[in-house]
């Protein structure tokens, strides 16, 4: 995909992009279990011996000199199958891989599993929904890939004054929403990108966004950011493609 | 190994009577030294979502509190160097009924229930100088209930006191 719009999408996921975060876990042993998924992410990763339980392990993130915060990997079953239930489900909330997720924006991940993807974005709806306001935009790719968020978009739609758009190639038809404008990408300006944006409402702390590129087959390369110049110009790509004729409405 | 005489445990059990000094001696007790930002970022992770109760702490909090009360202390007590201006602290030969004063103050630092001061009293021979360890620390049973607050004193580590900061 060369259109400009895909590369004023790699231009902010490029600049969204920080200093290599180092990450250091806590236990009696590294975690098979925490492998794969601390692999998606450009981080370095070492292990200090612990004389604890397994599941008391811990991690440390940490931006050169500067300490980030903990998670717990007592969770780290979950950390493999992130959970992936709705974003305004306490459990998930506070789940240890949302943590995590959180913890590295600003760091280039790369994944192939599309669930882990699913449970990064749900950070960014989770913000929305606190929220209450303001527009959130996802772009799944295809509408069909849309399908399985239906519910949660549903819900999300009927928070408060939150307006929500989903872009996606029209292979499907979504049934219809209130306040959820459906915008059929019939150009494929976007379907070769997974993005959700929230644009915080009007509240900048709240302003955060998930960019990733289907790069190879299956394969997403992205990043997750609260950085408010890409957030704010992410929105506004976003904003002109949905006034854009290029797109039909739905 | 030398002996240690009463004041020397009596340092000891103060100085293990903190749980942020428990956890530096569990770190290092591994690794044998460390530097300040890698005791730091052990101590938050551990109090934040560590084994036993999450406490909310700040991380510059626990730097100064670690660089200016914990370390020296635990120098003071002779279970760890702390070179101050270098900023790295070294772990030291200890003890034998040191090691199982820590081993039983790990199993209740790792555990929902509070620190046992008869298991304590019961790997040290409840405080006697002759400086032979026990080495029987789980049984808990040889311990006279009756000298509890007397070694607790002393060590200034009654149960109530164990989590505070």
């Amino acid at each position: 995909m060369s259109t400009d719009f895909g590369r004023s999408l790699r231009t902010l996921r490029e600049r969204a992009v920080g200093p290599t975060k180092s990450i250091t876990t806590y236990g009696p042993e590294a975690y098979a279990d925490v492998e794969p998924v601390l692999e998606a992410f450009d981080v370095e990763v070492t292990h200090e011996f612990l004389p604890i339980s397994q599941s008391d392990s811990y991690l440390t993130v940490r931006a050169g000199d500067r300490f980030l915060g903990s998670v717990s990997t007592a969770a780290l079953g979950e950390l493999r199958e992130p959970a992936i239930g709705e974003p305004w489900d306490h459990e998930t909330r506070t789940s240890a891989y949302r943590e995590l997720v959180s913890l590295l924006a600003g760091t280039s991940f790369t994944m192939d599993d599309k669930r882990q993807l699913v449970a990064s974005t749900r950070e960014i709806e989770d913000r929305a929904w606190r929220t209450g306001s303001g527009t959130l935009y996802a772009a799944f790719q295809s509408l069909s890939a849309f399908r399985a968020q239906v519910p949660v978009y549903d819900q999300l739609a009927q928070k408060g004054a939150l307006r929500t758009v989903v872009f996606g190639a029209p292979d499907w038809e979504p049934p219809t929403m209130d306040d959820v404008t459906i915008r059929r990408d019939e150009r494929g300006d976007i379907t070769d990108f997974w993005v959700v944006a929230f644009d915080g409402g009007g509240d900048s702390d709240q302003q955060c966004a998930l960019i990733a590129e289907e790069a190879e087959q299956g394969e997403y390369t992205g990043v997750l950011t609260y950085d408010e110049s890409v957030v704010v110009d992410l929105t506004g790509h976003l904003s002109r493609l949905l006034e854009d004729g290029g797109l039909s409405g739905h | 190994m030398r002996e240690w005489s009463t004041e020397e445990r009596s340092a000891l059990f103060s100085a293990l009577s903190h749980r942020r000094r428990r956890i530096v001696c569990y770190h290092l007790r591994e690794t044998g030294s460390a530097d300040l930002p890698s005791l730091v970022d052990t101590v938050t992770g551990w109090l934040t979502v560590g084994p036993g109760p999450d406490e909310s702490v700040d991380t510059d909090a626990v730097r100064i509190d670690l660089h200016h009360v914990h370390l020296p202390k635990l120098d003071e007590s002779g279970l760890v160097d702390y070179d101050y201006d270098e900023r790295v602290a070294t772990w030291n030969a200890v003890p034998a009924f040191a090691g199982d004063v820590l081993t039983v103050a790990l199993d209740a630092d790792t555990s929902s229930s509070p620190l046992d001061v008869q298991q304590v009293l019961a790997v040290t021979g409840r405080g006697d100088t002759t400086g032979t360890s026990n080495h029987q620390p789980r049984t808990g049973t040889s311990a006279d209930p009756d000298s509890t607050s007397d070694v607790g004193n002393e060590s200034g580590g009654q149960p109530g006191d164990e989590n505070v900061n």
